[in-house]
């Protein structure tokens, strides 16, 4: 719940399935697929940040150097701002997480998944 | 098009080939055709190297454990290239030729790579997971499929067996012990 003008923080819990990592927001290779939280523009709420965790270095027996990755259960948080003549109300936020997976011996393909969070503005 | 692998397809379709050890002659099914264009643009199909055994590796830039195994590839091209065999990469990368081809010049791939697209994935089952690679003998057969990363000794002893069953004389190449 927000008031107009105001700021809120959102997480966003985010659950892996056991045995895989996905690539951390700034994996330390650039060939990899970084996690990346991708917020839709235009309504009533500013994202002003988000923040990832911290990423575990991890190694693994197909990297010569430690993977910078996300693993488990994990959570990202959206700094929000409403517009100070923002509509008072429900909505939602939409926004695409796109991610790329791997377990220790093979990597699924890259996927986008659409997260939605349901908001209040007072 | 996104690539869209089906696992249920790759359960369904290839259930025969999930094996260990080649497959006997008999029981194998023959490599679906393709035609895919490699860096050059010029069009690559499957039937073109009927003759050869051929280790199809699907893969991607994005994929650490297919990057262990390029450098095997790059070696096994060159060890057993005279003897009726030959590597064909197919990279699943959604950025193409943009992002493969400084890939493969930092690799030194001395191998053929073709573009992959949806098409090639479904027929060949799926393609759920990379690495995922297939060993044809010189018929255009299915002999094995290994999904995920294999050791290089795996793949060594399936190219020698397959060279040397079809009487390709792979004895000279063969690898030496603790290849892995």
């Amino acid at each position: 719940m927000l008031k107009r003008g105001g700021t809120a923080s959102a997480k966003i819990n985010v659950q892996l399935r056991g045995g895989y990592h996905v690539n951390s927001h700034s994996p330390n290779d650039e060939y990899l697929i970084p996690l990346r939280l991708r917020w839709d523009e235009g309504g009533p709420l500013k994202v002003l940040e988000t923040t990832y965790p911290k990423p575990e270095l991890r190694d693994y027996g197909f990297s010569d150097k430690p993977v910078s990755v996300f693993t488990g259960d994990f959570v990202i948080v959206a700094r929000l701002q409403a517009a100070a003549d923002a509509p008072t109300g429900t909505g939602v936020l939409a926004g695409k997480l796109r991610y790329q997976a791997c377990d220790a011996k093979s990597c699924l393909p890259p996927r986008t998944i659409d997260v939605r969070l349901p908001y209040e503005i007072r | 098009m996104p690539w869209l692998p089906s696992r249920r397809a790759v359960l369904t379709a290839l259930p025969a080939l999930l094996v260990t050890g080649c497959q006997r002659r008999t029981e194998r099914r023959v490599a679906p055709e393709f035609e895919l264009k490699d860096p050059g643009g010029s069009v690559v199909r499957l039937s073109q190297y009927r003759g050869k055994v051929v280790l199809l590796n699907f893969w991607a830039t994005w994929c650490g454990p297919c990057v262990v195994e390029i450098p095997w590839f790059v070696e096994f091209e060159r060890r057993y290239k005279d003897q009726g065999f030959a590597v064909l990469g197919i990279s699943m990368d959604e950025d193409g030729w943009e992002a493969v081809r400084p890939f493969m010049s930092r690799l030194k791939v001395n191998y053929r790579v073709l573009m992959g697209d949806d098409r090639v994935a479904r027929d060949y089952g799926g393609v759920d997971s990379l690495p995922t690679t297939f060993m044809i003998d010189r018929e255009g057969k299915v002999a094995r499929v290994h999904v995920g990363l294999t050791s290089k000794r795996r793949y060594e002893n399936d190219v020698v067996e397959l060279l040397d069953s079809a009487g390709g004389g792979a004895a000279a190449g063969r690898p030496a012990g603790g290849a892995e």
